[in-house]
């Protein structure tokens, strides 16, 4: 099967990266193309952000169906425009943050999810995620949610610094919170499941590698989302009077 | 090669083969099934004193699995049997069709239904049971309704048209009148007809041997489990009887 990695930022930092962390533990038979946007944020901190990254990230993966792609997953915990996307591709659709509550609600019954980001980001982050989940129908599952303090675009160079402080703050949450299960709440910590094995019990989930599991269940099982949930939408008129995107506008 | 022990929990072989051939078609080549089912107990599993009868042998059978060398372990009904213990007694995955179901249901859409068996002087014990499973998963918010195709279990496979018939009907009462999004078959018997109601339909049907299998093999391959933290093995002392 071939799937399409979206890395929903403008820049390829994380590319090479995320094709090294999900290659080797893709399926045999599993061809896996890592993209990011033309154009975009750097980075999804803010809700602004996401509302930057979601009409580029739409083009992507109307782009990959009409490319012939099985699947397609959207490399970003903020899952953006996976609703959206949903609706306009018939293929299935996987988001890092969905994927991942979903397998820690599996293996476990408490979850905590560390997100990445400085500090002062934190208060607004954890309550977008925390409406995520909750809207996902699984909030009462999660133990909590911590943060690296590590800004998303520091965390590969300051790798070996990122590592520690997953370490720690894992250990805190399974300690302090009771979490049966981390969720890694970034797609830019890029860890290897070699690297983050012992916590005590508690397993890691590291969400590119869920969202990769997800995918490529839903085709081999022949299964997408629903589209009596999901809608195509309809053609009319959607071009801007200019095409602030980048990316050519379209008419249907 | 990466084993697989499929246990279907029920004192009958009639499943094994059927069961085995048909995940034969979804599974990975590295992947190798063995399908077996309990020596004694009920021949379906129909209600919960069935299930609660199995629970301790599907434990054992499934521990054996883990002691004879497989990867990986997927418990055969939608009602789980043992499910919670097993993932105790065992350090490999364990899956359960039921829970998998669930998930994938959710995860696709937002609303699903579940289509059970059983005869339909069972339908409200049935629709009750698939409730109870659903709490302990903490999914029952998305299950608008259980319906039944009101066909026991062990005439499942004799009364194939019905079968299809009744899905067919059914689905399409749990779409239009229940608003379901996604529909989940609600019996591992159900075996090789998920495409052809999602096509006539236009609805996703979970296939509750597929996605278990493929789940499986997920969790085997990224090196998952069930969280021992939460699932600890058991401590060693007797046991008798």
């Amino acid at each position: 099967m071939r799937l399409k990695v979206i890395i929903p930022v403008s820049i390829t930092l994380w590319n090479e990266g995320v094709q090294a962390l999900l290659g080797p533990w893709a399926q045999a038979d599993t061809e896996l193309d890592v993209i990011s946007l033309r154009t975009g944020p750097e980075s999804l901190e803010f809700s602004y952000d996401e509302a930057y990254a979601q009409l580029p990230t739409i083009r992507e993966a109307e782009r990959a169906e009409a490319d012939g792609y099985d699947g397609v997953i959207i490399y970003c915990f903020a899952d953006p425009a996976l609703a959206a996307v949903r609706e306009k591709l018939t293929i299935p659709v996987v988001g890092l943050c969905e994927s991942s509550v979903h397998v820690a609600s599996l293996l476990g019954e408490r979850f905590s999810i560390i997100l990445a980001g400085s500090e002062t980001e934190f208060l607004s982050k954890r309550s977008v995620v925390f409406r995520r989940i909750e809207r996902l129908g699984l909030s009462h599952k999660c133990a909590s949610i911590r943060t690296l303090g590590t800004p998303v675009l520091a965390l590969e160079t300051a790798h070996e610094d990122t590592k520690r402080r997953l370490l720690r703050t894992a250990k805190a949450a399974v300690e302090e919170d009771g979490a049966d299960c981390v969720v890694l709440g970034c797609g830019g910590i890029l860890v290897s499941p070699s690297e983050i094995q012992e916590l005590d019990g508690a397993r890691a989930i590291i969400p590119g590698l869920a969202a990769l599991g997800m995918c490529e269940v839903l085709v081999a099982a022949r299964l997408a989302h629903s589209k009596q949930l999901y809608p195509l939408p309809g053609p009319k008129n959607r071009s801007f009077p200019v095409p602030c995107d980048g990316y050519a506008s379209r008419e249907n | 090669m990466t084993l697989i022990r499929i246990v279907v929990p029920v004192a009958t072989a009639m499943w094994n083969d059927s069961v085995g051939s048909w995940m034969d078609r979804y599974k990975d080549t590295s992947t190798k099934l063995s399908v077996e089912n309990l020596d004694s107990g009920p021949r379906s599993l129909e209600c919960t004193y069935d299930e609660t009868m199995v629970e301790s042998s599907t434990v054992e059978a499934l521990g054996r699995a883990e002691e004879a060398g497989a990867s990986g372990a997927i418990i055969y009904c939608m009602s789980d049997p043992g499910l919670r213990a097993a993932k105790e007694r065992l350090s490999i995955p364990v899956v359960g069709i039921g829970e998998a179901s669930y998930h994938f249901a959710s995860l696709i859409g937002s609303r699903f239904s579940v289509i059970a068996t059983g005869s339909t002087a069972l339908a409200a014990t049935q629709a009750r049971r698939v409730r109870d499973h659903l709490r302990v998963y903490a999914l029952d918010h998305k299950c608008v309704s259980v319906r039944s195709v009101c066909i026991p279990v062990l005439d499942l496979e004799g009364r194939r048209d019905e079968l299809m018939r009744m899905l067919l009907l059914e689905g399409q009462k749990a779409r239009d009148e229940d608003g379901a999004d996604t529909l989940v078959l609600g019996c591992g018997g159900m075996l090789g007809v998920a495409q052809t109601v999602s096509k006539e339909l236009a609805i996703p049907v979970i296939d509750p041997a597929v996605v278990a299998l493929k789940l499986c093999e997920a969790f085997i391959r990224l090196r998952l489990a069930q969280s021992k933290r939460c699932f600890g093995s058991p401590t060693e002392k007797s046991c008798t009887g």
